[in-house]
């Protein structure tokens, strides 16, 4: 009795919407039609020959590389950073962590202008520093660079943040007896410290990567896929086709991929790092 | 009995979420309210709620609750979406897109109106209503306002320079030439990011070539000599002529193409007409900004994209013949001449084009008469969002230098064309 309310919130709110969408996938449900079809896998056939979808897939990854890798390296600085500060620079930490507490429809609005090309600021100074201006979302690669730009500027916080956490569970023990081992600095970070935060950093990267996957609100209001959809990513692509195309079936169907995509993907990292004894 | 406070506490959330679930159930729609969902800016609304305001005084019997959405048209399009597809029926009148009219009526959202309106009214609207209304013979939606697509340009600038306001694309960017870099302007600022705008610039281009994507038999005919060398010259006016930004591919929407030109960054701007009310209040803009047709290419007529919004019923409304009433008074003569006066919206009755009151305050009225004579339409096609985001990816990527011209006409004909087919077997 006392689990009820739970379970049916998880009914609610999660199983049924995807059972839901999993029996719209594998139907003809267009929003011009009058009445849905039972189509089978065609919905299925339709996107993984398409090359938009691969498209699409293949910036996704490379966007999650990208940024996770930068997420992970500058969040690890920061990290670092932070804990050299006396508890007294709390009002710093709190400072580093705002762009993370920004919603990220926010970011992008503030990014957008940063990057316009008459009115931005990084084309203003370009222009004071005597440097040709630029047109940052005007350009495929550019456009992309942006995005990881602007997402690495929102979410390194977020990793930095862990880091912290992983680095004062640290036992201070440790490092004072490789401090008389004489090992410097270096070596301290390299064999003890690094060692001992990978567990939470892969915690970390594992729940970038999730987002990362379904990168959807940054896209849309940064570059709305473009230049010449060349920045689309699948949460985008998924967009377009059920809201602005009006296929249910087939943006139920590229949902029900992105699903299988994020959950093998958090399914087989967990594996990998726990045999490595990372968690 | 003993008393277990956890378990009363509990019991009685059970009762209450039950009793709410049952009251929400079987509750009858209490009120006699019309629903009317548009979404729009602050002012628009503001003026809608005091016209609506006059209708509730002349019929005391009909109430209307005014259900404002987000400005944004896509954003409308995805509600609609939502709650049309949900089969609401918590909406009675809609504003509607043009281009939403035939995806609407072949999803069967919309009630017809043909019962509802005399051929005499229907006849004095503007004609292009019986292209863009009517789906498979039946009229879905009455037009409320017309947009059309016209030439702001800087008068005084004009005037230093001794040039006459151009006729044709040529003189256009011969102008441009002369006087963007000695007075630190943009020549000729219009939409080109890659989003439904576009397609509206796209197709005055052509059409201003008499060039097309669809014929009237339905045959598609994107891939032409006429619209390559349209598309050439959008692409030249960023890359060759340098006469448009460098970020027209990237960045320029309505908005943001109308801040460049009202801070007096640009000489000429491509733009609906909502532009002309705000030069006038605009103490910077004031006296300097004039309005004519689009130019030409030397062949060709000049051509403005019809892009006006429509009124429409939900099928499921259990109220339509209060929500025709609705209709009815928002679309009469005199409630466009208000929304004329107030908000320079374009009427959709022919007659109001000549109304000497509304001729002094929007003086572009006359431009706007000629330009509705050779309006370009969008296809009216159910499917027509799919055409549209074909048509924007690749003119996008030819204006942002990813493909040829050539290419991506050759692109959009196979992919039209497969599109077409596709619902041909539905």
């Amino acid at each position: 009795m006392f689990l009820l309310p739970g379970i049916i919130l998880v009914l609610a709110f999660n199983l049924i919407p995807f059972i839901d969408t999993l029996i719209t996938s594998f139907k003809n449900a267009k929003l011009i039609l009058p009445e849905e079809r039972f189509a089978g896998f065609d919905n299925y056939q339709a996107i993984l020959t398409h090359s938009r979808f691969w498209r699409s897939l293949f910036i996704t990854l490379s966007f999650t590389v990208v940024s996770i890798s930068l997420e992970a390296i500058l969040g690890l600085c920061l990290g670092l950073m932070m804990t050299q500060l006396s508890p007294v620079n709390n009002f710093l930490r709190v400072l580093i962590l705002i762009p993370w507490t920004i919603p990220t429809v926010v970011t992008a609005k503030i990014w957008q202008w940063m990057f316009d090309y008459n009115l931005g600021i990084l084309n203003y100074l370009f222009e004071v520093a005597g440097i040709h201006q630029i047109n940052w979302l005007g350009k495929p690669f550019l456009a992309f660079f942006s995005l990881v730009i602007a997402d690495v500027w929102k979410t390194a916080p977020f990793v930095a943040v862990i880091v912290l956490a992983g680095l004062s569970a640290i036992p201070q023990e440790i490092c004072k007896a490789s401090v008389v081992d004489g090992a410097n600095s270096w070596q301290r970070f390299r064999f003890i410290t690094l060692p001992l935060l990978l567990p939470i950093l892969s915690v970390a990267i594992l729940f970038r990567a999730i987002d990362a996957l379904r990168i959807f609100d940054l896209v849309y209001v940064l570059t709305g896929g473009g230049p010449g959809g060349s920045t689309e990513t699948l949460s985008v692509y998924a967009y377009k086709l059920f809201f602005y195309k009006g296929d249910f079936g087939q943006g139920a169907a590229t949902s029900v991929i992105i699903l299988f995509l994020v959950a093998g993907f958090g399914y087989f990292y967990t594996k990998k790092t726990f045999e490595m004894g990372n968690l | 009995m003993e008393f277990k406070p956890k378990k009363t506490i509990l019991l009685s959330v059970y009762i209450i979420v039950g009793l709410w679930i049952a009251y929400a159930f079987f509750r009858t729609d209490k009120t006699d309210e019309v629903v009317f969902s548009m979404g729009g800016g602050t002012k628009e609304i503001r003026f809608v709620k005091s016209l609506i305001e006059e209708f509730e005084a002349r019929n005391p019997a009909i109430k209307v609750k005014l259900n404002v959405l987000p400005a944004p048209t896509d954003q409308q399009h995805h509600y609609y979406l939502t709650t049309l597809g949900a089969k609401t029926r918590e909406i009675d009148v809609m504003r509607i897109d043009t281009i939403w009219i035939a995806e609407f009526a072949s999803a069967g959202w919309l009630a017809s109106l043909e019962g509802c309106i005399n051929p005499e009214d229907r006849a004095s609207f503007i004609p292009v209503t019986e292209k863009t209304d009517v789906f498979r013979g039946h009229l879905y939606a009455i037009p409320w306002y017309a947009g059309i697509g016209l030439l702001y340009y800087r008068k005084d600038l004009l005037e230093k320079y001794n040039l006459d306001t151009p006729h044709t694309w040529n003189d256009l960017v011969k102008a441009c030439l002369k006087i963007s870099s000695p007075e630190h302007v943009y020549g000729y600022l219009w939409q080109g990011k890659q989003y439904e705008g576009l397609v509206c610039n796209f197709v005055e281009f052509i059409g201003s070539n008499n060039g097309g994507i669809i014929d009237d038999t339905g045959r598609i005919i994107v891939n032409s000599a006429q619209n390559k060398i349209a598309l050439d010259f959008m692409h030249d006016m960023i890359w060759k002529y340098r006469i448009s930004p460098q970020n027209t591919q990237s960045e320029l929407m309505e908005e943001s193409s109308r801040h460049l030109f009202q801070q007096g960054k640009g000489l000429f701007l491509r733009n609906w007409t909502y532009v002309w009310e705000l030069c006038q209040e605009d103490p910077l803009m004031k006296g300097k900004v004039g309005v004519s047709l689009l130019p030409k290419f030397s062949d060709g007529s000049p051509a403005s994209v019809y892009g006006g919004w429509h009124l429409a019923i939900n099928v499921h409304s259990k109220k339509k013949k209060q929500a025709w009433k609705l209709i009815e008074f928002l679309t009469s003569h005199e409630a466009q001449k208000e929304l004329a006066m107030n908000l320079s919206w374009l009427p959709s009755r022919t007659a109001l084009y000549d109304d000497a009151e509304l001729l002094h305050k929007l003086p572009f009225l006359p431009v706007a008469k000629t330009s509705l004579e050779n309006i370009q339409i969008r296809p009216n096609l159910p499917y027509y969002q799919w055409v549209s985001d074909v048509l924007q990816k690749h003119i996008n990527r030819v204006l942002s230098n990813q493909t040829g011209s050539q290419e991506a006409l050759q692109t959009i004909q196979t992919k039209l064309e497969g599109i077409k087919n596709e619902f041909a077997k539905d």
